[in-house]
């Protein structure tokens, strides 16, 4: 690693940046956010490399990378691109969780079918703040959540429920719930260390799905049920079976259930927040008639998408008599318009 | 894929860049945030805490610590860290690296 490969990395850099430079954003904080990541790119720009050394080298190819992965979410994020309705009920579930206003959910739209996942990367990456603030005296005050979706998925509401789940894995790593249960668990001598890394995953996703489930009942069960149908488990994930049959325990209300218990615990030790039911059984009158649903506060927002599986499952005569792909589009539609009424009004009387 | 792309790997990597940096330096930022994290991986494996206790934004680092050099941090004196204390975690490190990858 040399100067020359660190130049060649910044010039491919550079046109993605000036790329960005056109993206334009619902939220303004994102607008900061790009400006901060200019910045740096142009404090990084004007050093000189050859009185660097070959660590100093790396720590620079790491930063450059950062700003490459910032900008890949960003540029999903824009205005045309970004799922805004979903993007909005996820804030909504954040500012509950977490009220300080220091993170923006940015989306990354994935080539791969079924592809959704919450990717770390930029807002647990702690050390290359401080190497950003301690090298160029430059501070975030925000970071990205990013949580990936599949391409072809932006605007299916009913498949959009996974990232209520992807949330869930922000809120997890964010407190620690689930890596904390493990090393308690091995300090116990109930956990083997050598399985640590399988026990942590498994609880996650345990924690996730039942995250989800808290504001949009079982709707992710009959997603998973089915892209995941009779999975056996792997390293990285429980079965399904075990994974559904979990979070019927936890809306059944048995908090006795061991991993429940614990995921309980420790959630409400950590965040002060308990997992509870968050969600209400709406009913689909309006669905039937094919209109949208006044959506009367946050609880029936995320119940909506509920109510939207609901319908999907049992449908009315009148809705089924349109066929599957006809129907199909007039439930999200139906769900697309019920959430940005609900934005529209809600925007007004702030 | 090309190469063995891990964040966790990066993160390290990073961590150990800056106990260079108080190694050669003294430089008193990154050796604040090693103070924390070494207080409190003392803490834990003393069992003086448990990890409930321990805050989330440093939780990765301690757990890898605590877990794999019980022994030595719970013998450590945190409130009087010196430069060869620096250099044994830094090897600690180095050799976590192993194991994660």
């Amino acid at each position: 690693m040399d100067q020359r490969d660190i130049q060649r990395h910044l010039a491919q850099l550079s046109k993605c940046i000036k790329k960005s430079t056109v993206n334009r954003y619902s939220d303004t904080r994102k607008d900061g956010y790009q400006k901060k990541l200019n910045e740096l790119y142009d404090l990084i720009s004007k050093e000189d490399f050859s009185k660097l050394t070959p660590p100093e080298i790396a720590n620079r190819k790491t930063i450059i990378d950062f700003i490459f992965h910032n900008i890949q979410f960003l540029d999903n994020s824009t205005l045309t691109i970004s799922p805004f309705e979903i993007v909005y009920c996820l804030e909504r579930v954040l500012e509950e969780w977490i009220p300080n206003d220091k993170f923006i959910v940015a989306t990354s739209l994935s080539n791969n079918l079924n592809d959704f996942y919450f990717d770390g990367n930029l807002t647990f990456n702690t050390p290359i703040y401080d190497l950003i603030k301690n090298d160029y005296k430059i501070e975030f005050e925000f970071k990205l959540i990013q949580i990936s979706l599949p391409r072809f998925f932006v605007h299916d509401y009913l498949a959009n429920v996974a990232l209520y789940h992807e949330l869930g894995h922000f809120i997890d790593s964010y407190f620690a719930i689930s890596k904390t249960i493990v090393n308690n668990q091995i300090v116990a001598t109930k956990i083997d260390p050598k399985f640590r890394s399988i026990a942590v995953s498994h609880h996650m996703e345990y924690f996730a799905d039942i995250f989800a489930a808290q504001y949009i009942g079982n709707s992710l069960n009959h997603f998973i049920n089915y892209i995941a149908y009779n999975l056996p488990a792997s390293t990285s994930h429980p079965a399904t079976d075990k994974r559904l049959k979990m979070v019927d325990e936890f809306l059944k209300g048995n908090f006795a259930e061991p991993t429940i218990a614990l995921l309980k615990g420790e959630t409400l030790n950590r965040t002060k927040l308990d997992l509870i039911k968050r969600h209400t059984d709406l009913k689909t009158t309006d669905f039937e008639n094919l209109i949208p649903m006044e959506i009367a506060n946050l609880t029936e927002l995320h119940s909506v998408f509920l109510a939207g599986w609901n319908f999907w499952k049992s449908p009315s005569k009148v809705i089924d008599s349109f066929g599957i792909d006809k129907s199909y589009k007039i439930i999200n539609n139906l769900l697309e318009k019920s959430i940005s009424n609900f934005i529209v009004l809600d925007s007004w009387e702030k | 894929m090309l190469y063995a792309k891990n964040s966790k790997i990066d993160n390290l990597e990073i961590y150990i860049s800056f106990l260079n940096e108080i190694i050669k330096s003294d430089n008193v930022v990154y050796k604040g945030i090693f103070s924390a994290i070494i207080k409190t991986t003392h803490q834990v494996s003393k069992g003086d805490i448990n990890y409930s206790s321990v805050p989330s934004e440093i939780f990765d680092l301690v757990s890898i610590l605590s877990l794999n050099h019980k022994d030595y941090f719970s013998k450590i004196n945190p409130d009087d860290l010196k430069k060869v204390e620096f250099e044994a975690i830094k090897e600690f490190l180095e050799k976590d690296l192993f194991e994660i990858a």
